[in-house]
């Protein structure tokens, strides 16, 4: 128990520590942190892993506290609240995939829910700003790879920072387009289409492209191609522009009104209401994408 | 006219014609998400004053529903950016 807590602890400090950096521009893109992955080198934005690591600060200490004075006979306000949250996902995947095998997608797409949502409540955190050695691409580029030029010289927003009141400088990782497409890819790709290939096989696979069947088919086959690109890209661009435009409307409004109390109801709006509702849309989408191909008979 | 006046010029004309084609594309993306998330409304309106028991199922639905069918707005904002940010 108290191994628990100092694990939680210095896990959560660690995260505290990775915070990433923020700027007055909403529309510069930071560069990536670089990792050698198995000999692959991939790109992580520094929000992503700090998400992670509070997602998985906060899941330990549940698990650590919370469902240890967990009862089945007398069930408190939290369970109650856990349990209500864990059955409608387990219903929607049932509605959706079906009675059986809808159970065992039950923790993909919880846990997609609860990463969305947590990441689109990353903006609320009032985290002062620092700087983890992340530079931006207008600095490194003097080739003109990427240079916007200032688009935006915001000599307004920073007056209560400057200030030194802690304005929230963590930023939505779903703001960059990378985190939505990656999820995009690893859902409607990776487990939607590969579940279609498991269950129905690779000739079943294929014979969905042609979907008709006959001459029809061979006709439509362009279509569906484009059809089955066309759900990454709607589904990643759909949570990017919400989470990127509601950032890009709080950043402006918030400028014009010296950052005085109407901003509080933007954050509500902006952040909580459309970050939930948006994260629930994703969620039932990937779901509906996973069920064309894994659904039951 | 020499080369470096015609060169800035160019450069304004660019720049004017991206934020010009922002906010056209602005303006023209966001009539169909409005009438269309408006509809919605209404029709789930109707709904909810024939069967007020029925009152939650039916915002959520019509929530995700207007959720999707706001995305082809949130494309042209989207390109509105582009134009502005790289123009």
């Amino acid at each position: 128990m108290k191994r628990n807590f100092r694990f939680g602890a210095f896990a959560g400090l660690a995260a505290l520590c990775l915070t990433a950096t923020a700027s007055a521009n909403p529309l510069e893109v930071p560069v990536p942190i670089q990792m050698n992955v198995f000999g692959l080198p991939l790109a992580f934005s520094h929000e992503t892993i700090v998400v992670c690591a509070a997602v998985a600060v906060l899941i330990f200490l549940a698990c650590g506290f919370w469902a240890r004075g967990m009862n089945k006979d007398n069930p408190s306000k939290g369970q109650v609240l856990l349990e209500a949250i864990v059955g409608m996902f387990d219903d929607l995947c049932k509605q959706s995939i079906g009675p059986v095998r809808g159970r065992k997608y039950l923790p993909y797409i919880g846990t997609l829910f609860l990463f969305i949502w947590t990441c689109n409540m990353a903006g609320l955190l009032p985290v002062p700003e620092m700087h983890l050695g992340a530079e931006h691409y207008e600095d490194l580029n003097e080739n003109g790879l990427y240079d916007p030029g200032e688009p935006y010289e915001d000599t307004n927003s920073n007056n209560m920072h400057d200030a030194g009141f802690p304005v929230p400088a963590f930023e939505e990782p779903t703001k960059n387009l990378n985190v939505p497409l990656g999820m995009a890819v690893l859902f409607v790709v990776l487990i939607g289409h590969g579940s279609q290939i498991r269950i129905h096989g690779i000739t079943g696979y294929i014979k969905d492209y042609f979907s008709p069947g006959g001459f029809i088919g061979v006709a439509m086959f362009p279509l569906n191609v484009v059809g089955k690109i066309a759900e990454v890209v709607s589904i990643s661009f759909r949570l990017f522009g919400n989470i990127f435009g509601g950032v890009v409307i709080i950043t402006v409004v918030s400028g014009l009104l010296y950052h005085v109390i109407f901003p509080v109801g933007l954050y509500g709006f902006f952040g909580v209401f459309v970050g939930t509702v948006q994260a629930f849309v994703f969620t039932m989408l990937a779901l509906t994408y996973i069920a064309m191909g894994a659904a039951e008979e | 006219m020499d080369l470096e006046a015609a060169k800035a010029l160019g450069t304004a004309l660019t720049k004017g014609a991206a934020l010009l084609g922002a906010g056209i594309c602005m303006g023209f993306g966001a009539i169909g998400p409005g009438v269309g998330e408006g509809f919605a409304a209404g029709k789930a309106c109707e709904g909810i004053s024939r069967r007020p028991e029925e009152y939650s199922q039916l915002f959520r639905t019509m929530l995700i529903g207007q959720a999707v069918s706001e995305s082809t707005g949130i494309y042209s904002l989207v390109i509105a950016l582009l134009l502005i940010s790289n123009g």
